[in-house]
């Protein structure tokens, strides 16, 4: 019954007047009336009921008790306010740290190349190179030299690691391999049942295959009147056969009336125009030629 | 709670001691709030005498706050007391709303008295105990039986029985008492 109604107020106060005790005659001492205040008094101690029949007595405690509860009040709101301080910190604080440590895309890189050499592997350092298309390249086969990445500042980033001194000279990075089986291969279909570009000149040059300037999973449709065996495909510039871009060899077979072959033509980084496509039985027989236009490769029309 | 400034001062003019100082700004605090039907000006004048009085004490007051509180309780009492004669005798400034419909304090000063009468008529020893118990928190059966030294039933018993009469009294009562005068009054 913690009085805070109007109404309990006058019982109160019919407490604080109802039991005049001015002389204080069996009043506890000071310390115990603030100890039942803190309530750190116990229950059945007859302090507490003194306060009964004790006006002077019951409003000290009141004093005390006022006092205690404005005290308790302003440490809740120190405690809230310090949890609030707290929270705000560990919010920033954590956000700080993931911003930090996983919105960086470049992080990965660094720490590649502050990565002490391994004395167990044998062969060039370790060195993360950004993912750009080597067809992009104007001459893949010139070497690339990449800059040290510049040190992080310490403003927006970790402090940097203690590691072994980085080496700053210029890296040197291998020529790209050829292309092998294990490179990207684009699957694309070339049907050649129409379109074969006349014999004999003048050539009046019809409507041209395309092809996509990248390494090919080739499905060449042939005409239906090819025999089955062995083909060679020949991509050249030149109508006679010579300056062969790409050369690939095969086997035609008939599958559902449908004479096809598949071959590798390796077209990455070949430059974009006009060629012929020669397609002859191996080892004799007159090529058929056909025209094709390759064009640079979109990495939106790949069919993986 | 209303809340004043005081001004703590001995006869001399001189400001109160530190200790003499906390001692009257508590016991005012305690009685602005267990006593919202007084006027916080009366209240802050009634501690301001005190102060002074304890200032001046000779000899010097040993439990500062012990007395600031007594006093103060004895002024807010005799006021109490001589509710018929207040109206013409004296009061501050702030008193002037009151003094002008000196019959409508009058009713409630009578009032007020009315109920403690039934209080005091009606509240048994065992009534007023677990009431102050109840004051200072001790409000579980257990406690108030331990305190009481009865069964734990009949505490909880004797805790709805003073429920129910509080509860009688105050209902019993024509208007509300408590409260500011000058709210009630708007």
């Amino acid at each position: 019954m913690k009085t805070t109604e109007p109404s309990l107020d006058i019982v109160r106060q019919f407490f604080l007047e109802e039991n005049p005790n001015p002389e204080r005659v069996g009043c506890p001492p000071e310390e115990t009336l603030k100890a039942a205040a803190e309530n750190r008094l116990p229950v059945n101690d007859p302090a507490r009921l003194h306060m009964a029949d004790c006006s002077e007595c019951f409003a000290e405690y009141r004093g005390y008790r006022l006092d205690w509860e404005s005290k308790q009040a302003a440490k809740r709101r120190v405690i809230e306010w310090a949890v609030a301080a707290s929270l705000l910190t560990g919010v920033a604080g954590g956000a700080f740290a993931l911003r930090h440590h996983f919105g960086s895309n470049e992080a990965p890189q660094q720490i590649a190349i502050n990565t002490p050499p391994n004395n167990n592997v044998t062969g060039p350092p370790r060195v993360d190179v950004p993912r750009t298309p080597p067809a992009k390249q104007e001459d893949p086969h010139k070497p690339t030299r990449l800059e040290p990445r510049p040190p992080r500042h310490s403003s927006g980033g970790t402090p940097p690691v203690e590691n072994p001194p980085i080496d700053t000279r210029p890296i040197e990075i291998p020529t790209p391999a050829p292309a092998t089986d294990n490179d990207e291969l684009v699957a694309a279909v070339l049907d050649l049942r129409a379109n074969q570009v006349p014999s004999g000149p003048p050539r009046a040059r019809k409507e041209s295959f395309t092809l996509p300037a990248s390494n090919l999973k080739l499905r060449v449709i042939l005409p239906p009147t090819t025999q089955q065996g062995v083909y060679t495909l020949r991509l050249t510039r030149d109508i006679n056969g010579q300056d062969v871009l790409a050369s690939a060899t095969s086997e035609a077979h008939i599958e559902d009336g449908v004479v096809s072959l598949d071959v590798k033509m390796l077209l990455r980084g070949k430059a974009a125009g006009s060629y012929y496509l020669l397609v002859a039985p191996k080892g004799h027989g007159e090529p058929k030629i056909y025209d094709v236009l390759i064009v640079a490769d979109e990495p939106s029309s790949r069919i993986k | 709670m209303g809340h004043a400034l005081l001004f703590l001062i001995d006869r001399q003019g001189r400001a109160l001691a530190p200790r003499l100082r906390a001692a009257v700004e508590s016991a005012y605090r305690w009685a602005a709030h267990d006593y919202p039907n007084v006027d916080s000006s009366l209240l802050a004048t009634w501690a301001e005498q005190v102060g002074a009085f304890m200032a001046d004490k000779e000899p010097p007051v040993e439990s500062p706050r012990r007395y600031a509180s007594a006093a103060l309780q004895t002024k807010i009492r005799e006021h109490f007391r001589s509710s018929g004669s207040r109206e013409i005798s004296l009061g501050t400034d702030q008193e002037l709303d009151a003094k002008a419909r000196p019959e409508l304090q009058s009713a409630r000063d009578i009032e007020r008295q009315v109920l403690f009468r039934e209080l005091r008529s009606q509240l048994s020893e065992r009534d007023r105990q677990i009431f102050i118990l109840l004051q200072q928190d001790v409000t579980s059966p257990q406690g108030i039986a331990s305190s009481l030294g009865i069964s734990y039933s009949a505490a909880g018993k004797a805790v709805q029985r003073l429920r129910e009469r509080l509860q009688t009294i105050l209902n019993s009562r024509p208007t509300p008492i408590s409260g500011k005068e000058h709210d009630e009054d708007d």
